[in-house]
C-alpha cells in the first residue's frame, strides 16, 4: 500500500515537472482570415478549413516545402509498370481519435466514402480509382482506369485525409459536426464564427513531435485587427498578414514573420465563348487580350499594392516553381505595342472593357491600378464589384466579359491548368477550347516522367500566353506572423500550418 | 370732430411694420441652425465647385506617392494607390450630397402624393397604401436599402433609387397624418362647399399646409440618406471605383489605419460634419416652422 502511495506521488510530481517543461501546458491560438466551412474532408471547400485539417486529419501522403511527396499514413507506394495499379504500404500502430484502428480496410472505406457520399466534393479528384483491394492488414492496392500522374498529389490533400470509418458510418453527412480523424490533435469543440478547439491526441503515432496541449483557431477577418491581436498577445500566430502590414510586423521585436510563395495565381479571366456574352470583341480577338497584357506593368503593380512582397507573374505557376517555363519570361510593359495591337484589331480610338471584381480591398486596389495603366493604352476599364459567391456564380453562368479571379493552387501542375483550359473542363468559365491544348493537357496527365510532363506543359504555355483566356498578374505570398517564443515553424508553399516539431519557449 | 374719430389705421405699429418673415426671423436667431446652414452651404459649395477648383484628377494615380502623409503637394495626403485625398474628398462630397438630395427627392416625389391620396380619400385607398407602407417599414431602413441596392446592381444611381424607396414610407405616413388633420378644417370644407374639384383642393388648400413638416423631415432624411450612401459604398454597393465616395474611401482606409490614418480621418470627419450640418439645419427649421411661440 505504501508503495502504491509513493508511486502515485512520484507520478503526480513527474507529471507536474513535465507540464512545467517548455512546450507543455500551452494552448496555441491561431487567427484565421475567415471561419472554416464544414469540418468534413470529403465535403469542405475552404482554404482555412485545410489549415484546420493540417492539425486534425492526417493524409496518406504529405509534401515537403519543396513540393516533394513524402510518406505520412502510407509509408511507401509503388505504381505498376502499366500505370494502372498503385500498391501502398500503410503505417502500423496508428489509431483514430475514437480508438478505431487505421488499416487497409479503413483506407478502402475512406476512398469509397469520398467517391460515393452524395455531398462529397472529392469525387473528381479520385475519379481514376476504379477499385480497391485489401491485400493485407496494412497493404492496399488501388486499381486505376488508366495511368494518372496526378493521383498521389491528390492524396496529399483532402482526398487523402483519413477519417474514422466507424464514426463516418455513424454520422453520415453530419460527420463535420464532430470530426474523428487520426491527426496530432482531436476535435474538442466549435463555436461557429468564434473558435475551433482541438486537443492533443496522446495516442498519435508521432506524438513526440507535438508540443502543444491544444490549439484554438479563431476567425478574425480584418488583417489589421489580426495583427493588433498578435501584438497584444491575444493570439500566438496569424495567417495571411497583409503585405502592407509587413513593415509594422517586422518592426515589432516580439513578432517573427515568415513567408512562402504560394502555388496559385491571381489574374483576369476572359469570357471567350461562355454564352451570349462570350461573343464580344474581347472574347473574339486575342489581340485585345494581348494588348491589355502589354499595357500592365506587373512590377509596378506589385510595388504599389504589395510593397514588392509578392511575385509578378505571367503563367499559372510562380517563377520559382519547377514547372515555370523559363523560355517565356515576364515581358516588361510596352504601351506602344499595346496601342499597336488595338489598332490592328480595329480599335485605334480605344475600347471599353467591363471587369467584375470581388468587393474586397485587395482585388479592388489591384484592379484600380490595372485600370489606370490600361487607360494609358486606350483601354477604358469599368469595374463592377460583386460579392465573391455572386461573382463566381456569374462567371460560371457566362454572365461576364472579364473577371478578376485567382486560384489558391495545387501541388500538381494539373490542378492549376487542366480544368481551366480543356474543352468541358470543370471550371473552364472562359469556355476556351483548343484541340491542341486538350491533347497536351490530357497527355500531361498520363505521361510517366516528370521531364515529359514538363515538356508538355511548356508547350501548352506557349498557346496559353498567345491566346490568354486567363491573363496572369501576380502570385501571392503566404505570410505568417507569430510570437517570437514560437520556435521551429516551417513555411510551406501550400499555405498550411504544420505544428510538428514546433515548440514554445518562455 | 369726425376726422379725429376715424381710427388712424395707418399708424398701427403692427400693421405699419414692414412685412417680415416670421420663419426667417426665428431661424436667424437660432445659433445651431445657422451653424448647420453654414456647414451644409460649405459642402454644397465645394461640391458644386469641384470641376473648377485647382485640384488633381481624383482618379489620377501616382505610383511614386503611395500612402504619403499630408504635405504641400497633397494637403490631405495620398491614398493606397497614390491618388490625392483632397481631390477625392471634394469629388466625394458631390457623390454624397447628390445621393442625399436625389434619394430624398425620390422619396418625397413618391411619398407625398401617396400620403395625400391616402389621407384625403381614406377608406380602401388608405387601407391599401397604409398596409404597403407598413410592410416596407417592417424592414429596417438600411437593411431594405442594402437589399434593394444588391438587387438593382451596384452603382451610385441604383444606390440612390434604393435609398429613395427605403425612405418613402416615412413621407407617406407623415403626409397622411397631416392631411387627416387638415382635411376637416373649415377652410377645406368651404372649398369643397363651393365646388372646387378635388385636385384643386389637394394642391391649393391641403398641400401648402402639410409642406412645412415635410420640409423638416426631408432635411433630416438627407442626413440619413448620406449615411446610407456611405454605408452602401462602404459595402461596395454604391459608387463604383475609381470614382470617389466617402464610404468606399473609408472602407479602403480601414485596412491602413496604422500606416495611413489620414486616409480614414478626412472622409470620417466629412461625413460627421455634413450629417451634423443637415441635422442642425433640420432642427432649426422645425423650430422656425413651428407656429407655436417658445
Amino acid at each position: 500500500m505504501k508503495h502504491v502511495k509513493t508511486a502515485i506521488i512520484t507520478a503526480v510530481m513527474g507529471a507536474t515537472a513535465l507540464s512545467a517543461a517548455p512546450g507543455f501546458a500551452k494552448d496555441l491560438r491561431i487567427a484565421l482570415q475567415s471561419d472554416a466551412d464544414v469540418l468534413d474532408p470529403d465535403q469542405s471547400r475552404t482554404f482555412v478549413g485545410r489549415i484546420v485539417y493540417a492539425s486534425l486529419c492526417d493524409k496518406l501522403v504529405d509534401i515537403t516545402p519543396d513540393l516533394e511527396i513524402i510518406p505520412q499514413l502510407a509509408t511507401s507506394w509503388e505504381t505498376s509498370s502499366d500505370g494502372t495499379q498503385v500498391t501502398m504500404q500503410l503505417r502500423e500502430g496508428v489509431v483514430f481519435h475514437d480508438g478505431a484502428p487505421f488499416n487497409a480496410e479503413a483506407v478502402a472505406a475512406n476512398i469509397e466514402r469520398s467517391q460515393t457520399l452524395d455531398e462529397s466534393r472529392r469525387k473528381s479528384e479520385l475519379k481514376s480509382i476504379t477499385a480497391t483491394e485489401v491485400t493485407g492488414e496494412h497493404e492496399i492496392v488501388l486499381t486505376l482506369a488508366g495511368p494518372d500522374a496526378t493521383l498521389i498529389a491528390q492524396l496529399a490533400d483532402r482526398a487523402g485525409m483519413m477519417v474514422s470509418p466507424t464514426a463516418a458510418a455513424a454520422a453520415g453527412a453530419d460527420f463535420g459536426l464532430n470530426p474523428v480523424c487520426s491527426g496530432p490533435f482531436a476535435f474538442e469543440e466549435r463555436v461557429a464564427q468564434d473558435k475551433i478547439v482541438l486537443k492533443k491526441f496522446d495516442d498519435y503515432w508521432n506524438a513526440g513531435a507535438i508540443h502543444f496541449d491544444s490549439v484554438t483557431f479563431l476567425p478574425i477577418p480584418d488583417t489589421t485587427v489580426r495583427l493588433a491581436n498578435l501584438q497584444s498577445g491575444d493570439i500566438d500566430m496569424l495567417e495571411r498578414l497583409a503585405a502592407t502590414d509587413l513593415a509594422q510586423a517586422e518592426a515589432d521585436q516580439n513578432i517573427v514573420v515568415d513567408s512562402a510563395v504560394s502555388l496559385g495565381y491571381q489574374g483576369i479571366t476572359f469570357n471567350i465563348d461562355n454564352g451570349e456574352k462570350g461573343d464580344n470583341p474581347w472574347g473574339n480577338d486575342k489581340r485585345l487580350r494581348q494588348a491589355l497584357s502589354y499595357a500592365i506593368d506587373r512590377e509596378a503593380l506589385n510595388q504599389v499594392v504589395f510593397e514588392g512582397a509578392f511575385a509578378p507573374g505571367n503563367q499559372a505557376f510562380p517563377p520559382t516553381s519547377p514547372w515555370y517555363n523559363k523560355d517565356l519570361p515576364l515581358q516588361s510593359r510596352d504601351v506602344e505595342k499595346a496601342k499597336g495591337l488595338l489598332a490592328e484589331a480595329g480599335f485605334e480610338g480605344g475600347i471599353d472593357l467591363e471587369v467584375q471584381v470581388p468587393n474586397t480591398t485587395v482585388p479592388l486596389q489591384v484592379m484600380q491600378v490595372v485600370q489606370a495603366m490600361a487607360a494609358e493604352a486606350g483601354i477604358n476599364i469599368s469595374l463592377t464589384s460583386k460579392e465573391f459567391a455572386t461573382l463566381l456564380a456569374d462567371q460560371s453562368a457566362g454572365d461576364y466579359t472579364a473577371s478578376q479571379i485567382g486560384w489558391s493552387g495545387r501541388v500538381d501542375p494539373d490542378g492549376n491548368n487542366h480544368q481551366f483550359v480543356t474543352t468541358g473542363g470543370g471550371i473552364n468559365d472562359s469556355k476556351f477550347s483548343d484541340p491542341k491544348m486538350d491533347e497536351l493537357m490530357n497527355a500531361a496527365r498520363v505521361a510517366p516522367s516528370t521531364e515529359e510532363r514538363k515538356a508538355l506543359y511548356d508547350e501548352a504555355k506557349v498557346i496559353m500566353l498567345d491566346e490568354l483566356p486567363r491573363l496572369f498578374l501576380y502570385h501571392q505570398n503566404w505570410i505568417w506572423a507569430y510570437n517570437s517564443k514560437m520556435k521551429g515553424y516551417t513555411p510551406y508553399p501550400d499555405g498550411m500550418i504544420r505544428l510538428e516539431n514546433v515548440t514554445w519557449e518562455e | 370732430m369726425k376726422d379725429t374719430a376715424v381710427p388712424d389705421i395707418a399708424l398701427d405699429p403692427v400693421l405699419t411694420a414692414p412685412p417680415e418673415n416670421r420663419v426667417w426671423k426665428k431661424f436667424r436667431g437660432h445659433g445651431s441652425a445657422l451653424l448647420g446652414g453654414v456647414l451644409v452651404a460649405f459642402f454644397v459649395l465645394i461640391a458644386l465647385a469641384a470641376p473648377i477648383l485647382p485640384i488633381p484628377d481624383p482618379a489620377a494615380t501616382d505610383w511614386g506617392a503611395v500612402r504619403k502623409a499630408p504635405s504641400w503637394d497633397h494637403w490631405m495626403g495620398t491614398d493606397e494607390i497614390g491618388r490625392d485625398v483632397l481631390a477625392r474628398m471634394i469629388w466625394g462630397a458631390q457623390a454624397s450630397l447628390l445621393a442625399g438630395v436625389v434619394s430624398v427627392g425620390i422619396a418625397v416625389m413618391m411619398g407625398v402624393p401617396l400620403g395625400l391620396v391616402a389621407g384625403y380619400f381614406g377608406g380602401w385607398t388608405d387601407a391599401v397604401i397604409s398596409r404597403c407602407t407598413e410592410a416596407l417599414l417592417a424592414a429596417p431602413f438600411l437593411i431594405l436599402a442594402i437589399a434593394l441596392a444588391a438587387f438593382l446592381g451596384p452603382s451610385l444611381t441604383n444606390a440612390m433609387i434604393a435609398i429613395g424607396i427605403s425612405a418613402t414610407p416615412i413621407f407617406i405616413r407623415l403626409t397622411r397624418g397631416q392631411v387627416i388633420n387638415i382635411k376637416s378644417e373649415d377652410y377645406v370644407d368651404s372649398a369643397r362647399a363651393i365646388g372646387l374639384p378635388t385636385y384643386r383642393i389637394l394642391s391649393r388648400y391641403i398641400l401648402p399646409n402639410v409642406l412645412p413638416p415635410i420640409l423638416v423631415q426631408a432635411t433630416l432624411t438627407i442626413a440619413t440618406a448620406i449615411i446610407a450612401e456611405a454605408s452602401l459604398s462602404f459595402l461596395g454597393l454604391g459608387q463604383q471605383p475609381p470614382a470617389p465616395s466617402w464610404g468606399s474611401m473609408l472602407n479602403t482606409a480601414k485596412n491602413f489605419l496604422n500606416q495611413a490614418p489620414w486616409m480614414a480621418m478626412w472622409p470620417g470627419v466629412s461625413i460627421f460634419l455634413v450629417v451634423l450640418g443637415f441635422n442642425l439645419l433640420g432642427d432649426g427649421l422645425r423650430d422656425a416652422l413651428d407656429p407655436r411661440e417658445h
